[in-house]
């Protein structure tokens, strides 16, 4: 083989690992711009995720106030109880008829 | 062979150096419910002062004392009149316990729709998630997959090369 084909040959080869490094180097800038549109991404769905959470926030409140609410309607009907235990108390104790009948006629209108 | 020593542990340290960083997940805020004991309505203040059963005093036309049987008219002593009252006042008591009641049952409704929506959101969340997961994944991948490519394509490169030259060599 004459020195310009192995010249040619080798050039030949040369020309391939050039092709072949081009190409791959291609591979980078496609992960850059993978990066880029995976960041874009991540950022819109934390942003959907906090936009949630901020309405979890308002919900978790509303619950903590219906809670104390509700425990505001335990208490009144203890002392809705506790009151009628006195009322009671005092009526059956009572002798006069006359505040008997008062007592009788504002509860009537009350039912 | 120190200097071999060295220029390898700088080889390491770069290599370290170039490593990617470490991803931290996003933290979601933890949010706590404590369990919200049985109610219970206990009525024993109310219920304790239920008195006896009324006595009347039965009496005829003329308000004489007569049997149960006889009587016309029913007369009754101001403490027994006074159990009608307590009775009234009983009945009042029970009438707003009831509507309190009421009260009580539309917040704890609220509670249940509030929740419910806490769940929607969460789900929301969890569909969000599962998108950013699926993005990763599938750049993970692609990224893969055009390593593998790059990868087949550098080995061939180079086996063509050293093909080249040995047939170069042996040419010669």
């Amino acid at each position: 083989m004459e020195f310009t084909s192995i010249l040619g040959l080798l050039d030949g080869c040369g020309l391939l690992a050039g092709i072949a490094f081009w190409w791959s180097s291609r591979g980078d800038k496609k992960s850059d711009a993978r990066k880029g549109a995976s960041d874009i991404l991540q950022k819109v769905g934390l942003k959907k995720i906090t936009e949630a959470e901020e309405k979890q926030k308002v919900v978790v409140a509303e619950i903590a106030k219906n809670e104390r609410l509700s425990d505001e309607s335990k208490k009144k009907i203890k002392e809705i109880q506790k009151k009628a235990a006195v009322e009671i108390g005092t009526i059956l104790k009572d002798e006069n008829i006359a505040n008997i009948d008062k007592e009788i006629d504002k509860t009537w209108d009350e039912l | 062979m120190g200097r071999i020593i060295i220029v390898l542990c700088l080889i390491l340290s770069l290599g370290i150096g170039c490593a990617p960083k470490e991803f931290t997940p996003y933290q979601p805020p933890e949010i706590k419910f404590n369990p919200t004991p049985p109610y219970e309505l206990d009525l024993t203040p109310i219920q304790a002062l239920k008195p006896d059963k009324i006595k009347p005093i039965y009496v005829d036309e003329n308000f004489q004392q007569v049997e149960k049987e006889d009587a016309k008219f029913v007369v009754l002593a101001p403490s027994e009149y006074a159990k009608i009252a307590a009775i009234l006042k009983i009945a009042k008591a029970y009438k707003d316990v009831a509507k309190e009641q009421e009260v009580l049952i539309n917040t704890n409704i609220n509670i249940i729709n509030s929740l419910k929506e806490f769940v929607a959101l969460e789900q929301a969340k969890t569909k969000a998630a599962l998108e950013l997961y699926g993005y990763s994944e599938n750049a993970y991948r692609q990224e893969r997959y055009e390593r593998k490519v790059d990868n087949a394509i550098n080995k061939m490169s180079f086996g063509a090369i050293a093909a080249g030259i040995i047939i170069a060599i042996i040419a010669m």
